[in-house]
């Protein structure tokens, strides 16, 4: 399985349903991670189609030194930054309703993450601050090992280890409060 | 939310657009090389058309605003032996051709010692008659050597003027004049709003003096006489 970089190949030779494939293996993930950073499930669809259209206009080329899910996830999380950034300082973010799911994000998290326990467990994890809820999407729900989530956030392995641990720390906490224990955290 | 068709779908719209954009800017490029392009070649032209333009004028200066008054050697006095037969020629056939030119508008002046006087003090102010020219001769004199010309603008007019007066002299001529000995005797200022210059040439067997206007010098380059 190498998670779409063959897909990927196949586009850039001209296979148009490369990117399809892609797209239908990438999407709701990508776009719960940018939620992470937008707090809104409209606008992190359309950041998610504009990483998807970046890949189709500009062709970046995939060198293989990561998984092709950490590239992407690192040209996603580079595109939701630039949004977060021209957002926070136009003073465009939500900041009073964070923890807050719309319907659609209901819907989505049902779809991609299937299990109750793990719906739980992303809903308390919403109500963590944004930089928590980013590294957190990507070490439990993505799988990803703490070098390649220091990849996509931009941090060394070590700073990004500790991040994940006070994360997991204040994820505890929240379980706790919001009436849940999650032994395996 | 939206489905996957839905997201294929827009991811296809904005590629449209994107790629329109992209070709929008590109003619905008293109459009702008363009445009800079013709108008460099426009100013090129007109630049081009103006200086034959001048050239032109130039000639038609040269033919109008004119007045050579020449003698040989001989007839300034220095000489008054000088049995060269080719200095005679020279000097009358300059004379001859030059009066050609401008006699349309001068009367063809004396030629002996008191030329210059005789042209400064005669056929003053009649309207319209091309004599009329001469007045001006009567106005504020001011002499090449004047305190405020420096040296160099001295020998600069001097060399300018030179070659311009040569203009009016055949080829034949032209190469008999020993710019050396040639100077400009007079800027006479003033006339008739015009400004006049009175120009020295002396050749080994000839000596002309000419009159030409500062608008026909500058035509050939040389700058505004400052005051």
């Amino acid at each position: 399985m190498d998670n779409g970089a063959s897909s990927y190949r196949r586009f850039l030779e001209g296979d148009e349903k490369g990117i399809v494939d892609i797209i239908c293996l990438y999407r709701d993930g990508l776009i719960l991670y940018i939620n992470s950073f937008t707090q809104n499930t409209t606008e992190a669809e359309d950041i998610a189609e504009d990483v998807f259209l970046k890949l189709i206009m500009k062709k970046p080329k995939y060198n293989g030194k990561a998984s092709f899910k950490t590239w992407l996830y690192t040209i996603a999380g580079n595109m939701a930054r630039d949004y977060w950034r021209k957002n926070v300082r136009h003073g465009k973010l939500p900041l009073d309703n964070l923890s807050e799911l719309s319907d659609e994000e209901i819907e989505l998290e049902r779809m991609y993450l299937k299990e109750e326990q793990k719906i739980q467990l992303h809903r308390s994890m919403k109500k963590l601050s944004p930089e928590y809820q980013q590294i957190l999407w990507l070490v439990y729900f993505e799988g990803m090992c703490n070098k390649d989530a220091s990849k996509i956030v931009g941090k060394s392995v070590h700073t990004t280890g500790n991040l994940v641990y006070k994360a997991r720390k204040a994820l505890k906490t929240q379980l706790g409060k919001d009436g849940f224990v999650y032994e395996n955290l | 939310m939206r489905t996957y068709d839905e997201t294929y779908e827009r991811i296809m719209a904005k590629k449209a657009v994107a790629e329109k954009a992209i070709k929008v800017r590109n003619k905008k490029i293109v459009t702008s090389v363009t445009t800079i392009s013709c108008l460099c070649i426009c100013i090129a032209a007109i630049f081009a058309m103006s200086k034959a333009r001048t050239n032109v004028n130039l000639n038609k200066n040269d033919v109008t605003d004119v007045y050579l008054n020449s003698s040989s050697n001989s007839s300034t006095g220095e000489s008054t032996n000088n049995t060269n037969p080719t200095s005679t020629t020279l000097a009358e056939k300059s004379s001859t051709q030059i009066s050609a030119k401008t006699d349309k508008y001068v009367e063809k002046p004396s030629v002996g010692e008191d030329a210059i006087t005789t042209n400064h003090g005669e056929s003053a102010g009649q309207n319209g008659d091309p004599t009329t020219f001469y007045t001006g001769f009567e106005g504020t004199h001011e002499y090449i050597d004047s305190p405020h010309l420096t040296d160099e603008e001295k020998e600069n007019y001097r060399l300018m003027y030179v070659r311009c007066a040569m203009n009016f002299v055949d080829d034949e001529d032209y190469s008999k004049i020993n710019i050396d000995k040639s100077y400009m005797k007079k800027v006479i200022k003033d006339v008739n709003g015009e400004k006049y210059l009175l120009i020295h040439l002396e050749g080994d067997t000839f000596y002309y003096e000419i009159v030409i206007t500062t608008r026909c010098a500058e035509a050939h380059g040389v700058k505004k006489i400052n005051k």
